[in-house]
């Protein structure tokens, strides 16, 4: 993955934002820490990455919109530099992925956002570590000037469709 | 007519094959279920391994400054 400019980042995003280890880092007005990384995925069809974010310290943060802001720079960034597709998949801490989930879409579905990227959301069947039924919350970010858009989406609702189809 | 009837049987298995890998396995000219449920689990495990890696990191930083807040090293007037 080609590196993100931080320099760039920093002209937008209300939170400064530091690389730190492969990852990149911001901290709250609030002192709360965020991590941002990029995780290269192994499907055979397209390049991706898994969009990972983490709040390790579990703060919440209510009402904090320069933390949205401040990812939207990083993600934005990362398709400046990076013409791939991206994945987010929400964690299961606290059992909150559902509300994670409908959180990543407020923050990522402004106007300026639909004009330049899909993102398909959903949700799909798996199995808990304790081994009842559970839900994955999964989304898909593309370029909509992506020359594969329509083949890639149609590779990821296909996959997720197998999902749930799945009867465990 | 042996010939016959053994072309029939191998057809009729062919097209058999073919209904039971599409029920079940098989996914447009892709992956399989299989390797679908396996990737993910994958990238599950590996979120899950980053996170983890993470909270270490957060607890390390955050004893560092308890220890450096109780050191007297930082009480010089």
């Amino acid at each position: 993955m080609e590196p993100l400019n931080l320099a760039r980042i920093n002209i937008n995003a209300p939170y400064k934002v530091w690389n730190e280890e492969d990852a990149y880092r911001f901290e709250t007005e609030n002192g709360i820490s965020y991590i941002v990384d990029f995780d290269l995925d192994d499907n055979p069809y397209y390049r991706c990455y898994w969009f990972n974010l983490t709040n390790p310290r579990h703060t919440k943060s209510p009402n904090d919109i320069k933390i949205a802001q401040t990812v939207v720079c990083i993600i934005e960034e990362f398709f400046n530099q990076n013409p791939d597709v991206l994945l987010y998949m929400c964690s299961h801490d606290n059992g909150q992925q559902a509300q994670r989930s409908r959180l990543f879409l407020r923050w990522f579905n402004g106007y300026e956002q639909q004009q330049r990227y899909l993102l398909k959301a959903t949700d799909v069947k798996a199995i808990g570590t304790d081994g009842k039924p559970t839900k994955d919350y999964v989304a898909l970010i593309i370029q909509r000037t992506n020359p594969r858009l329509d083949e890639i989406v149609a590779r990821f609702d296909s996959e997720i469709e197998m999902f749930n189809e799945f009867k465990p | 007519m042996h010939s016959i009837r053994k072309k029939s049987y191998l057809c009729t298995q062919n097209q058999l094959n073919r209904e039971v890998m599409e029920a079940t396995t098989t996914i447009n000219n892709g992956r399989t279920r299989e390797e679908i449920m396996a990737w993910w689990q994958r990238a599950k495990e590996r979120k899950a391994a980053w996170e983890e890696k993470m909270q270490k990191k957060f607890d390390e930083e955050a004893l560092i400054r308890k220890q450096a807040d109780e050191s007297h090293y930082y009480d010089i007037k």
